[in-house]
């Protein structure tokens, strides 16, 4: 019994001596490279939402796709183009659903649980996309950047 | 094959006119519209939506709901209210037919 008690007091020392040990080295370092880590954290931050953001869209994108094409140039005569729409215009419409001010039984329900955020960047992706009806062919494809494409219609 | 196509293209091209309505008539009744959605359908301001290009059973639908009042706009609503059938059937025609 006393044994195991010596034993069991050497392990809690040993262990409370390494504990403070290393306690005193990481706080060292990080005060030696807080600034460096910090900076590089705040871009990998940064790079990681941009990225995020850019899945969500995509996500998003693609599910509108059936309906409304993948770039923005529906295939069925009732449901409109978004293609090179004024961004402003597509926004108001999309809280307009959102918000049931317009009311539709399909597009109500598409828009509802997209939050404001997520609208805004809905509206300006298609209102980046070239209106021109021949590219529907060329570039079925999701636009990575929505800068590239011009945009037409816009002014 | 090629010939074939063609002789489809050409179908296809000479049905489109004969089902749609009157692009001629129209294009002389957008000019009340010109104002604000632009001499060719594309509009200069942001919230005066481009009607080039757009489908044109669609345009046709928002005219009626306008005109019903399914669709809500003051200043649209008041723009449809006047538009017998056959000018909306025209007026979506029209503006189908812009690039
Ligand atoms: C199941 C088919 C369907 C899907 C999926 C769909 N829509 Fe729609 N969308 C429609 C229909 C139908 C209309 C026309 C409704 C009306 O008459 O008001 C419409 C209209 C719109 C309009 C109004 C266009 C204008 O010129 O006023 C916008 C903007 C829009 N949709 C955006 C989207 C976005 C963004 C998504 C994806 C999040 C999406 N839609 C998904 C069917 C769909
Ligand atoms: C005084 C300005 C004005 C005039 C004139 C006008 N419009 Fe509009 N139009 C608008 C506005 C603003 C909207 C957007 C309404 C909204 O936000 O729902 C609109 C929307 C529309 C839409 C719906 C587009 C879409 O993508 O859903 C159609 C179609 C349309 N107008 C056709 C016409 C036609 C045809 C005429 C002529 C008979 C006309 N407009 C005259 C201002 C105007």
């Amino acid at each position: 019994m006393f044994k195991y008690l010596i034993i069991l007091f050497l392990f809690l020392f040993s262990a409370t001596i390494s504990a403070e040990n290393s306690l005193v080295q990481s706080s060292e370092s990080v005060a030696i490279d807080s600034s460096i880590a910090l900076a590089e954290d705040e871009i990998n931050f940064d790079q990681a939402a941009e990225l995020a953001k850019q899945q969500r869209l995509k996500t998003q994108v693609e599910f509108c796709a059936p309906c409304h094409g993948k770039n923005g140039l529906s295939s069925l005569p009732i449901y409109p183009n978004l293609a090179g729409q004024h961004q402003q215009y597509l926004l108001k419409q999309l809280l307009a659903y959102k918000y049931r001010r317009r009311k539709d039984a399909v597009m109500s329900p598409m828009v509802s649980r997209l939050n404001e955020d997520e609208l805004v960047e809905l509206a300006h992706y298609y209102a980046s996309l070239s209106s021109d009806i021949s590219q529907v062919e060329i570039n079925g494809e999701f636009n990575e950047s929505s800068e590239a494409s011009e945009n037409t219609n816009e002014n | 094959m090629k010939k074939l196509a063609l002789a489809l293209a050409a179908t296809v091209v000479m049905t489109a006119p004969a089902m749609a309505a009157d692009v001629e008539a129209g294009k002389a009744k957008s000019v009340m519209c010109a104002a604000c959605h632009g001499a060719n359908g594309v509009s200069a301001i942001p919230m005066y939506p481009n009607l080039a290009g757009q489908k044109e059973a669609y345009i046709a639908k928002q005219l009626k709901d306008f005109k019903s009042g399914t669709r809500k706009d003051p200043v649209m609503g008041s723009m449809a209210m006047p538009l017998t059938d056959a000018d909306v059937a025209n007026l979506a025609a029209y503006y189908a037919s812009l690039k």
